[in-house]
């Protein structure tokens, strides 16, 4: 039996302050799928992020076309429905890891005050939980995590910990907005490690923003190309990244500078730097 | 190795800060050299304290103990009118690229400003000229210096940042993480620019960053550093192929390059 | 800071235009009124009529008269020589001494700081209001002498926020940059500094405003301020308070007037530094 898509996304056009970001954005994302969205800045992915999760909140503006979340058309729901949806069916990792904390709170109080405001809080069985998650995670000394605060720990590590908190509610899709893009590499590398594992342990959907092609081949099994503001590729990660037709893809494929390679001159050869 | 002379030499230099009770050895004694037309790669992650070697390298803040030699002549703390001397030979680009620019001024007036204490020429007209000659060449139209900073995307402002550094005709040229706040196409651009400004102007680049990928992809020397130690140092392929450090080996293990492995998976040769 | 559209930026920056200039045309009108006060006053200020004692509003005396007979209305017109441009001036010198010491001490730190530091320390050991008295009555009275007490210790709130956001200022990117240009302190500062922390600078000035003339209704009050019977706002207020509930005028009238006043500049200094703060 055919599951019907988790969400869908047809002939979608966003604007921003009347001026035109998305246009004509089309996909599907089956339950347990991981879609990576790839793009430079300003090619409108985050934007379309913000679509999905809160576009009232956002000021991004939905000229044309549907989202719908579980068969449902997202903008029929009520204010009251949506924010019932932030975090209990739709959880968000952000870019920078210490966007999602007070700095100055410990974490344990920050991940009762979310369960507490969706009425989920059920005092030690609660704790006993969120202990269990982390060690799942691979996050150990979860005892001692709770007790600290967000200044105290690294930006990886934060980031490791808000997306235990963004599924803390066990949402079934999950919005990551560029998760590795404000961390050095070794850190990258964990937080790659931790959606992987995440994978492992949920059927959990995922749409991923990221301007690194290899973090989104290293996770996602359909990858959409966005430049701006349209879908310019889109199918099976293999084979995108392995056949690229899009001379857009492969200039991106260029940029990622790899470990045994030598500089030359690539964006030149692709794509000619437009005279801005 | 070519006879190219040796720009900068870094003997034993180091930076504790002192904080209540606590003493932090933000760089341990560190040494090594600089010629022309080298690139060198110092690799490291927050903290390690490279930045801090940038700092003191170009003296914005004086070293504990060491001492830095630029074109033979000893630099190290020096401090006011005398250390413009060492500006008009070494020059910085930062990492954040609108922070690094007057949100007040306009692009051209910040380029101006330095280009007039720096490398003086005889008339305005020439000033213009000589500024927009490098903006062409680096692909942004000479209307966007016009502008002010937060009109201007990162990897503009970053590009823009590079033209303001070189305009003043360093020999020297020291980049903090200059691309570590933009998406991989700008990334790809800058550094594409950096170093065919490098080459035709042969100037020597100490390039700073966390993604050792990227430093090895052009720079020939590298240097690693770890919680403000230098722990590996060498030419950049012996380095990749042989690491020993335990750390290095843990920055090679992180870069994420599923290519390969998803080339091995799929047998169909492209 | 807002982070707007591009399009936001430019009708909210016209907008705050359009208020800034509004209330300049505002504040400019009020100083040319108290400027030309002897020229436009009703009545004379000074002249007591015991025929029209506490005497409600009227054609003759549109603001009623005070305990003395004398008209309210030109008295208030009057004090707003004294008042606003006493305060002003006051405001005006210790804001630009106060930032200039901050600037210096923030940019440097070193001996300087440490002496400015202790030295501020020391003043503000004694409650501001005493030393204010004491300096004010070692003067003699007088309005020269009541400006010098209050400007004493009022320099030092602008010295403070400015050294602090010196500090910060200086760990940014583009000041480091400057540096690096070659530029000398003296150019940073005042170029690339300053106007980047000009905008809370100038909100607290204002905000002075308010305070300092409370602070000349104080020191007319105990008699080493304003001397009578010259007008002035605050001892107006002060001299009529006790005969409030026969005539309430006599207070409302300069009371009003301070309260206008200190919002219109507040206003002024939140609509300049919102103005600062928009990027277009």
């Amino acid at each position: 039996m055919l599951q019907s898509p988790i969400l869908e996304i047809q002939n979608l056009s966003l604007s921003y302050d009347h001026t035109c970001i998305g246009n004509d954005i089309s996909f599907a994302l089956n339950t347990g799928e991981v879609l990576g969205i790839a793009g430079e800045s300003g090619c409108g992915k985050s934007t379309l992020l913000k679509a999905i999760i809160d576009p009232a909140g956002y000021g991004v503006q939905i000229s044309e076309g549907t989202i719908k979340y579980k068969g449902k058309e997202m903008a029929d729901l009520s204010v009251k429905a949506r924010c019932r949806m932030r975090g209990a069916e739709i959880g968000m990792v952000l870019q920078n890891p210490f966007a999602a904390f007070n700095p100055i709170r410990s974490y344990q109080k920050q991940f009762k005050e979310t369960l507490k405001s969706h009425n989920q809080w059920r005092g030690k069985a609660s704790v006993a939980e969120i202990l269990e998650l982390f060690k799942q995670l691979g996050l150990s000394g979860g005892k001692r995590i709770l007790s600290s605060c967000p200044y105290e720990m690294s930006g990886g590590m934060n980031q490791r910990i808000s997306i235990a908190l963004s599924i803390l509610l066990q949402p079934s899709l999950l919005l990551a907005d560029e998760p590795t893009s404000a961390l050095d590499a070794t850190l990258q590398f964990q937080v790659v490690e931790q959606l992987r594992r995440l994978r492992e342990i949920s059927d959990i959907s995922m749409i991923l923003v990221s301007h690194n092609l290899f973090v989104i081949a290293e996770i996602c099994d359909k990858t959409a190309i966005m430049h701006e503001g349209q879908i310019v590729e889109y199918g099976n990660t293999q084979e995108i990244l392995l056949n690229p037709s899009h001379s857009y893809t492969r200039s991106l494929l260029k940029a990622v500078p790899k470990l045994h390679g030598t500089w030359l001159g690539c964006i030149h050869q692709e794509v000619a730097p437009k005279k801005e | 190795m070519s006879n190219t002379e040796v720009l900068l030499e870094v003997s034993e230099i180091a930076k504790r800060f002192h904080q209540k009770n606590d003493v932090v050895d933000a760089l341990k004694p560190l040494s090594f050299s600089l010629s022309q037309r080298e690139n060198l790669g110092i690799i490291g992650e927050s903290g390690s304290g490279k930045s801090t070697l940038l700092k003191l390298l170009i003296g914005l803040i004086s070293p504990t103990s060491g001492q830095v030699k630029l074109l033979g002549n000893d630099i190290t703390g020096l401090r006011g009118k005398s250390a413009r001397d060492i500006y008009r030979n070494m020059q910085m680009v930062f990492q954040n690229p609108s922070g690094s620019f007057n949100p007040r001024k306009k692009l051209r007036s910040s380029i101006l400003e330095n280009m007039r204490q720096l490398c003086p020429v005889s008339s305005t007209a020439e000033y213009d000229y000589e500024i927009d000659r490098f903006l062409e060449k680096v692909g942004i139209s000479p209307e966007l210096a016009d502008r002010y900073p937060h009109n201007l995307s990162g990897g503009q402002c970053q590009r823009i940042a590079i033209v303001r550094a070189l305009l003043v005709k360093p020999k020297i040229l020291l980049c903090d993480e200059i691309t570590s706040a933009l998406d991989v196409i700008a990334q790809a651009r800058v550094i594409d620019l950096l170093l065919e400004m490098g080459r035709e102007l042969e100037i020597a680049i100490l390039f700073v960053t966390h993604d050792l990928s990227l430093a090895s992809n052009f720079c020939e020397n590298m240097i690693v550093l770890h919680q403000g130690g230098c722990v590996e140092a060498g030419n950049t392929s012996e380095l990749i192929c042989n690491p020993i450090h335990s750390y290095t080996k843990q920055l090679i293990k992180s870069f994420i390059e599923p290519l390969t492995s998803l080339e091995q998976k799929n047998t169909v040769l492209i | 800071m807002q982070v707007l559209s591009p399009k936001g930026a430019q009708k909210r920056k016209l907008y705050l235009r359009r208020r800034f200039t509004v209330l300049v045309i505002i504040a400019v009108a009020l100083l040319m009124i108290s400027a030309l006060a002897p020229f436009i006053v009703p009545n004379n200020p000074y002249y007591n009529d015991a025929l029209a004692i506490r005497s409600m509003p009227s054609v003759q005396y549109p603001f009623g008269t005070d305990g003395l007979g004398r008209c309210v209305l030109s008295r208030v017109l009057m004090g707003a020589r004294t008042s606003i441009c006493a305060t002003l001036i006051l405001v005006f010198i210790t804001f630009v001494f106060g930032t200039f010491v901050g600037l210096l001490c923030g940019y440097y730190g070193g001996i300087l700081d440490t002496v400015i530091m202790r030295l501020i320390d020391i003043l503000l050991s004694v409650p501001q209001m005493v030393l204010t008295i004491a300096v004010a009555g070692l003067g003699g009275g007088g309005m020269m002498n009541a400006m010098i007490a209050l400007g004493f210790t009022s320099w030092i709130v602008y010295a403070r926020l400015a050294k602090c956001q010196t500090i910060s200022a200086k760990q940014e990117d583009y000041v480091q940059a400057a540096r690096l240009g070659g530029h000398s302190g003296c150019r940073i500062m005042l170029v690339h500094i300053l106007p980047n922390i000009a905008g809370s600078l100038l909100v607290n000035a204002t905000i002075q405003i308010g305070t300092m003339l409370i602070g000349f209704a104080g020191l007319s009050f105990l008699g080493i301020g304003v001397q009578v019977p010259q007008a002035e706002w605050g001892s107006m207020i002060n001299e009529s308070r006790a005969y409030i509930q026969l005539a309430p005028w006599a207070v409302l009238a300069p009371g009003g007037a301070v309260v206008l006043t200190a919002i219109l500049f507040n206003y002024l200094g939140d609509t300049a530094r919102d103005l600062l703060e928009v990027k277009v």
